[in-house]
């Protein structure tokens, strides 16, 4: 049997493979950006900048732009691998699957989610939210992102298959958002008006953990799937 | 020591073979023949493990493809339809991330021998989407002839090679036999491989008639 | 007892068969729209006539005796695509996804339902049709979009068979989330809406008006039944349509 340090080095190694075929495709990563920032602007100026308002709904409108964005993202995220045969591959290949698609999670969100961690904050403070809540803020990214990609993920997953339609993609990833949603927002409220965040942090946690346990293993199963349909 | 036990397969609604079985054994080959959307394709996908049978089973050294996957994933090689190269990468860098994942050294030198001898020299370096479908298919059969695994699953691996290339290719596969190798192939042109070692089987032989359901 | 759980095994050996279950479930039509039938008239009537008024609705809020039952069988409905989903996926079992397939509009039909009378509910409870804040309303609605995604992902795939695996996988998934789903918006109803409707309690109820409810419960799981079974017998009719046992069968029947 293999030894745990040569899945080691096919893991990083397969990250850095995806990681430069991903940042290649410019508009792959960049599209959610120039989504995100495009939202987070138009908001104020239909909402006519009253200042106390955008204060008020700005949770709202940065994590409701937040998982747009990472709606817009999701096509290639296994479709050049899985038309190409590249995929069928790696299944067939002497590594485990799931060193695959950890991989490929990883690089998912260095794609796509940590550009939403870095450019929310600033973003934020355009609305006019307290300095002193941007901690919670960019902890809630931090926590939260992981798990949405993970859900884009598997709901890409599912969808190699099936006839291209952009709506059908978002259908089927909104149920599984909602409570993300609710705990992100919740955590951004509760700190501006002051209380303390903890609660709904700790679930945002919990999901992260529990994203990230299970999703290689799922998603594995989700490629398989499609993969033995193809 | 490959073996396929009773193997029934449905797609799409259609039956599309039942009772299939066979038993391969070292230096030998199973050509594999059908009409178009017989199930030539099919059949090699469950017989690499990628889909699983509705009945039957498939075997690697006397167990179960799937009980033992590591074991059997070290020891097969499968070319498909598709190229399995990605064309962003270039020719190198795509038969280093093949000898990567299957746990085997890099060995650049190697490598460029073997592009010489595949008349690929000088292509080595660009990335592979530039070049000619001929020139892909060479690439993808590079992986033949450093592999060292023992079953070789190969899904028409004739297209696109002109006439030098269907000789190299016909003496590699000869090389593989002789060392006690195995092949299953599908392949809408003969190979010569001497007829002691090699057994095939028509789909059409399988495929039932829907009324012999069982239910 | 051993021989209980064998013979259970047996059965669902022989289920696991479209002829058998096609054999089998001829049998159960009749009973099933009788028993339904009967219970809903007992049911509906003694719901709407026999029952007292609410103390504090009115009559309005009769309309419990649809609202409640929907909404068990839609989330019923949906743990049973999801197991038959993961039986179909695991084992392969055809009449597994037949039955996951077709068990998939009756769910999502009755959580239109609960949504749709839910809303008549409120509108003379709160005054307005739906109302954001509450817990089991969004409940209700997210478990329709996931209905809704499992029914369009299916349909998006030109292959039958995979696209009820593929959906089957979404079920399982979303399963998943259902508690996660539910105890989010109970945590956001707690933030935001803090003198909480009474509707997201649920009364004590009194054993006059609790009788009719249960009958109507039980009303909706028979009618459940056999929508699903006369669906599935459709399916089998459909992808049977060229098996011997199945010719002969329709054969006999056209005598």
């Amino acid at each position: 049997m293999s030894d745990s340090t040569s899945f080691t080095k096919i893991f990083l190694a397969q990250i850095k493979r995806d990681l430069l075929l991903g940042v290649v495709k410019r508009n792959e990563w960049l599209n959610p950006i120039v989504f995100l920032v495009l939202v987070q602007t138009l908001f104020p100026l239909a909402l006519g900048g009253s200042p106390d308002l955008l204060e008020n709904i700005a949770p709202a409108i940065i994590w409701v732009s937040a998982l747009l964005a990472t709606l817009v993202s999701l096509e290639s995220l296994f479709r050049d691998d899985f038309e190409d045969g590249s995929m069928e591959q790696m299944l067939i290949s002497a590594s485990p699957f799931y060193v695959f698609t950890f991989a490929k999670i990883i690089c998912h969100w260095l794609l796509s989610g940590l550009p939403l961690v870095l450019i929310c904050p600033l973003l934020a403070m355009s609305f006019g939210i307290k300095p002193d809540v941007l901690p919670v803020m960019l902890l809630s990214l931090l926590l939260a992102t992981p798990v949405l990609c993970c859900i884009s993920a598997l709901a890409s997953a599912l969808t190699l298959n099936a006839r291209r339609g952009g709506v059908l993609l978002s259908l089927i990833v909104l149920p599984l958002y909602v409570p993300v949603l609710v705990f992100a927002t919740g955590a951004l409220s509760q700190a501006a008006i002051g209380v303390s965040p903890a609660g709904a942090l700790y679930m945002l946690a919990a999901l992260f953990i529990f994203a990230l346990s299970a999703t290689p293993f799922v998603l594995s199963a989700a490629l398989k799937l499609s993969l033995s349909d193809a | 020591m490959f073996e396929a036990i009773d193997i029934c397969y449905q797609r799409g609604g259609r039956r599309l073979f039942a009772g299939l079985s066979f038993k391969l054994g070292q230096g030998q080959a199973l050509y594999i023949k059908g009409e178009n959307g017989a199930g030539k394709s099919s059949l090699l996908k469950l017989l690499t493990g990628v889909s699983q049978a509705d009945q039957g089973d498939v075997l690697w050294q006397g167990k179960s493809i799937r009980h033992d996957e590591y074991a059997f994933h070290s020891n097969l090689l499968f070319i498909g339809h598709k190229s399995g190269l990605n064309i962003h990468l270039n020719a190198l860098e795509n038969l280093a991330w093949y000898q990567r994942i299957d746990n085997l050294e890099i060995e650049q030198e190697h490598c460029k021998d073997i592009f010489k001898a595949l008349g690929l020299y000088g292509f080595e370096d660009i990335p592979v989407g530039k070049l000619s479908a001929g020139q892909q298919r060479r690439i993808a059969l590079c992986r033949l002839l450093f592999s060292k695994k023992r079953l070789w699953v190969l899904d028409e691996p004739l297209v696109s090679l002109d006439q030098s290339g269907v000789q190299l290719f016909q003496s590699i596969l000869q090389n593989h036999l002789m060392q006690g190798g195995m092949l299953v192939f599908t392949s809408h042109q003969e190979l010569m491989i001497e007829d002691a070692s090699l057994q095939s089987i028509d789909l059409g032989d399988y495929k039932t008639d829907s009324s012999e359901t069982r239910e | 007892m051993a021989n209980f759980f064998q013979e259970i095994k047996v059965l669902y050996h022989k289920l696991g068969s479209p002829r058998y279950f096609y054999e089998l479930s001829s049998y159960w039509i009749l009973p099933l729209t009788s028993l339904c039938t009967l219970l809903i008239i007992i049911g509906v009537i003694g719901g709407l006539a026999v029952a007292p008024s609410d103390y504090q609705q009115g009559d309005v809020f009769r309309i419990i005796y649809v609202h409640v039952p929907a909404a068990i069988l839609s989330q019923s409905a949906y743990m049973l695509i999801a197991v038959a989903g993961f039986i179909a996926l695991v084992w392969r079992m055809k009449m597994a996804a037949m039955v996951a397939r077709a068990a998939m509009l009756l769910g999502a039909s009755f959580a239109l339902l609960t949504l749709v009378t839910g809303a008549i509910w409120g509108k003379p409870t709160w005054g307005t049709w739906w109302l954001w804040g509450d817990a089991r309303l969004m409940s209700s609605l997210l478990l329709l979009f996931l209905y809704m995604g499992i029914i369009a992902l299916r349909e998006s795939f030109s292959d039958e068979q995979a696209g009820i695996r593929a959906s089957s996988f979404l079920a399982i998934i979303g399963l998943v989330n259902i508690p996660v789903i539910k105890y989010s918006v109970l945590w956001w109803n707690s933030l935001h809406q803090p003198a909480t409707l009474k509707l997201t309690e649920k009364p004590a109820m009194q054993m006059e008006m609790l009788w009719p409810l249960l009958l109507m419960i039980v009303a909706f799981y028979c009618f459940f039944a056999l929508m699903l079974i006369l669906r599935v017998r459709n399916e089998i009719l459909q992808n049977e349509s060229n098996s011997k046992w199945l010719k002969e069968l329709l054969a006999e029947e056209g005598k």
